[in-house]
């Protein structure tokens, strides 16, 4: 094979190889800086639209409940607006009567897959407030009906997304709601 | 052994001129979609503390709220315990106090995920990051009235951020 010398040889081969897969990695890293830097960004975006979703439907329904005065329902004392029972460790029952006199139930429940979401029970209805992709992990309620006082309802929600651990982006929010019910 | 032979009439190759300003370009090109990644993560944690933030500051409005109508509900003037000054208040007492020492408004979070202002000097639940303060001043326009304002504090990355929530109080249901 005298004369023939095209081709190259093993050192050019391995320094090429090399600065080759350099940049490859370098590249498929910044790529997957990306990626996750998105992802998390998702689950964030998730958690904050249900938790913001939540407060919106909670809040006006919580400041105009009304007066449980002829005990029309049940699990709430007479002349009372709030009632919270424990549901376990992680979670609360709140009942009370909203402004259409409807009985309702907020709490946290399992859905079909075993997920812990947000429940409204409205009289015979009852539907999910939060989505499936993210999990609501406590639910604690504080009542405050001091005699002379004004009542107040304190609501305290964690969720976090349901991915994987480094993106699922854990919140808890918490906010009081006086009583806007005067009689 | 392999020889290289190195043809001395094949001068092709790039000038220092030429690497310098490729490897320069390429630079500006990754610092560009690095910078881009770190802003999506800071941003995204920004909006979380704001909404956590936006929260409390309503419950501190809500929580002076709760005192003017339970100044009512106890046949008290409407504005016993609210006189213009710096004030503290959280779910638990329910009651306006005046700030007397730094870090008063700290908020600490206890086991079950409470919000509250610290009592004792050794409580040993944690920080949650974020402080309160309630500022309640006359307002200029109406004597009878009153301006709320409730502000939090927090920060993230060593960065300062506040977010407040302002109202008027009157003497009316």
């Amino acid at each position: 094979m005298t004369g023939n010398k095209k081709g190259y040889s093993l050192i050019e081969l391995m320094v090429s190889i090399s600065l080759f897969s350099i940049i490859i990695l370098t590249t498929t890293q910044i790529f997957k800086l990306v990626v996750d830097g998105q992802r998390g960004a998702i689950a964030a975006q998730n958690v904050e639209e249900s938790l913001k979703y939540f407060s919106e439907v909670t809040g006006k329904e919580m400041r105009m409940a009304q007066k449980n005065s002829d005990s029309a329902c049940p699990g709430i004392l007479a002349n009372r607006i709030f009632s919270v029972t424990a549901n376990g460790t992680s979670s609360d029952i709140l009942k009370f009567m909203n402004r259409y006199n409807e009985c309702v139930t907020y709490k946290l429940a399992n859905d079909t897959n075993g997920k812990q979401r947000f429940l409204i029970q409205r009289g015979i209805d009852s539907d999910w407030i939060t989505p499936a992709k993210v999990k609501m992990d406590t639910l604690h309620f504080t009542v405050n009906e001091a005699a002379q006082t004004q009542p107040i309802v304190t609501i305290n929600l964690k969720a976090h997304a349901l991915d994987q651990a480094q993106f699922i982006s854990e919140m808890t929010i918490q906010t009081s709601i006086s009583s806007r019910y005067y009689k | 052994m392999i020889k290289l032979k190195i043809n001395k009439n094949l001068k092709k190759g790039f000038s220092i001129v030429e690497v310098v300003t490729v490897l320069f370009i390429v630079s500006l090109g990754l610092v560009g979609v690095l910078s881009l990644i770190v802003q999506n993560i800071q941003s995204q944690n920004v909006n979380k503390g704001a909404l956590m933030a936006y929260q409390l500051a309503q419950e501190g409005i809500e929580l002076v709220r709760h005192t003017r109508d339970s100044n009512w509900a106890a046949g008290q003037s409407w504005q016993a315990n609210l006189s213009p000054n710096h004030y503290t208040i959280d779910y638990r007492d329910l009651a306006p106090r005046n700030i007397s020492v730094t870090g008063q408004d700290r908020l600490k979070q206890d086991a079950a995920g409470f919000f509250y202002n610290q009592n004792s000097a050794n409580d040993p639940n944690m920080d949650s990051g974020f402080s309160r303060v309630i500022d309640i001043t006359a307002n200029p326009n109406n004597s009878q009235s009153i301006i709320v304002r409730s502000t939090i504090n927090w920060k993230d990355h060593s960065k300062n951020f506040n977010y407040f929530l302002e109202t008027a109080l009157y003497d009316w249901k």
